[in-house]
């Protein structure tokens, strides 16, 4: 390892574990004790952090508390160190991590909230894509439907759903103090994506998410039928079915239809 | 140097809209490289249309030029094929490096003064030039400490590397002023060493004063000391491309167009008496 490798690892061992072999290499001044001076960065290096993570997530912010909030970004700053030359997909797991802090209050929740606004996050700036519309679908024979692969738009995400959480979002988004969650009766789930340059969701039941699950996975349509029959009679899945995918073509959330 | 650019100022989302609508006297915009690294959506449709009306000049926050780790090549070619799409003026980034062993600090980290990063940084900037196609332009970085190691002054630093490597220069003369409090040295004596042919491009900025320290916060109006040394480095330096970085504590767009003006007046000024 050169000299300079070396200088470059100590600093992130200072920075990263408090490791202060780096104090040496660094000139102390009458101002300045080189420990403030390397402490100078380590501050710039956390706030600069914790403000990307803060931007992503304002609403977890504000039902966690900015305290609290601030602990656990610090906490997820020190476990998932960014790794790419971008801050963008730098927030990508802290839903994950907020699922796992056992102690945290509302943890199922604050999770869940927080994969809404990271799905926000993606549908922001994912790739430009044409839309597949009806009259396509039209265009296609119905014989060759069971095989027909929607493709989902690049945007578009889902997220499961335990709690109001689309509703909380939008109280605190309108200026509101975010209500507290309350838990739904039946698990349901979100689609966000954006139409355009707007970014746009919908809360869907459970049948539709089941369906929008074998899509994402590239299951044809044959298997999406399959799956609503998880939750619905067999007789009304062919009209659901289709209505479904007529909806999803009007909304903009299917890029492309690839018969088979 | 002079190329005729004139006057810029940094690309930031809150101003899109006023530019679109207004199509204020600004020459040029400089944007930040790793916004436009994305797949697509709002940055890069404006991003679009503000390039069909006004000049681009990239910079750049992530080459690490000076890491010890492996030059990112992933990155490299995402700008290079940002640089095919909007064909900008020239490609800038940092004189320092930005992370290692593969993570990323997202800082612009100084480096050591000493034979070693200068044969370091040479070779690397060689590679990048070749695979970029074009002279890369550097950028001197704010720095709050400095290394034992170091046996030449930042400026020769800069100097030594610039000659070597034959790229060109970004002069941040805030960065030079913060530099000279924060360490202790002559700003005008900086100014002298850097070869003149070398300065593509000059950042303007504010600072904030800490009392045993000066940060490059990008968060105030360019201060009266900063003002003063860009003038007398356009006195040495000709009428380099300028333009204001501001990132953070956002003024309105007319309130940075104003410190722009006040930028065309200062260069205006010390070229007359030049």
């Amino acid at each position: 390892m050169t000299t300079l490798a070396q200088l470059q690892r100590d600093y992130k061992r200072y920075l990263f574990a408090g490791d202060d072999r780096i104090v040496d290499s660094i000139v102390d001044t009458e101002q300045l004790a080189a420990r403030d001076r390397l402490e100078i960065y380590a501050n710039a290096y956390r706030s600069r952090l914790r403000e990307a993570l803060s931007a992503e997530y304002p609403v977890t912010k504000q039902v966690v508390g900015d305290g609290p909030f601030i602990d656990l970004l610090d906490a997820y700053i020190d476990a998932n160190p960014s790794t790419s030359f971008t801050l963008r997909g730098f927030g990508a797991k802290f839903g994950a991590f907020v699922e796992s802090k056992a102690d945290l209050p509302n943890r199922a929740f604050v999770a869940e909230l927080a994969a809404f606004e990271w799905a926000l996050v993606v549908a922001f700036d994912a790739r430009d894509a044409g839309v597949a519309t009806v009259a396509d679908l039209a265009a296609i024979s119905p014989e060759t439907w069971p095989t027909l692969e929607l493709l989902p738009h690049p945007s578009a995400r889902l997220v499961d759903l335990r709690f109001d959480t689309v509703d909380v979002w939008n109280a605190a988004r309108a200026g509101g103090t975010p209500p507290a969650p309350r838990r739904l009766t039946a698990a349901g789930a979100c689609l966000v994506w954006r139409q355009e340059l707007t970014t746009v969701f919908r809360t869907i039941e459970r049948a539709e998410r089941d369906a929008w699950d074998v899509l994402a996975a590239g299951g044809p349509f044959a298997a999406m039928c399959d799956a609503l029959l998880e939750s619905l009679v067999s007789a009304d899945v062919p009209l659901h079915a289709a209505t479904m995918v007529r909806n999803w073509l009007d909304a903009g959330l299917i890029e492309a239809l690839r018969p088979t | 140097m002079t190329d005729g650019l004139g006057y810029g100022l940094g690309l930031r989302a809150p101003y899109y809209e006023t530019i679109l609508a207004d199509s204020p006297r600004v020459d040029w915009f400089e944007i930040l490289t790793e916004n436009y690294l994305v797949p697509g959506g709002k940055p890069l449709l404006y991003l679009e249309r503000i390039r069909a009306r006004y000049p681009l000049v990239m910079h750049g926050v992530s080459m690490s030029i000076g890491g010890a780790d492996p030059l990112d090549w992933n990155y490299l070619a995402q700008v290079k094929a940002l640089a095919a799409r909007i064909e900008p003026q020239w490609i800038s980034d940092h004189l320092c490096w930005t992370g290692f062993g593969g993570h990323n600090f997202h800082d612009l980290m100084p480096l050591p003064y000493d034979r070693e990063a200068i044969d370091h940084v040479v070779e690397r900037i060689a590679r990048v030039q070749d695979f970029l196609g074009r002279r890369l332009v550097l950028e001197n970085v704010s720095s709050y400490l400095e290394y034992r190691r170091s046996q030449i002054p930042e400026w020769e630093f800069v100097t030594a590397v610039a000659n070597a490597a034959d790229c060109d220069l970004l002069l941040d003369v805030n960065n030079v002023y913060v530099n000279s409090v924060n360490h202790g040295f002559d700003a005008l004596a900086y100014l002298r060493a850097i070869p003149r042919e070398r300065v593509r491009q000059i950042h303007l900025a504010g600072h904030r004063d800490h009392g045993a320290y000066i940060i490059d916060s990008h968060d105030q109006p360019i201060t009266d000391a900063v003002w003063e040394l860009y003038a007398r480095a356009v006195d040495m330096f000709g009428p380099v491309p300028t333009m204001i970085e501001r990132d953070d504590n956002m003024p309105s767009f007319e309130q940075l167009l104003d410190e722009l003006d006040n930028a065309r007046r200062v260069a205006r000024s010390a070229l007359a008496a030049a």
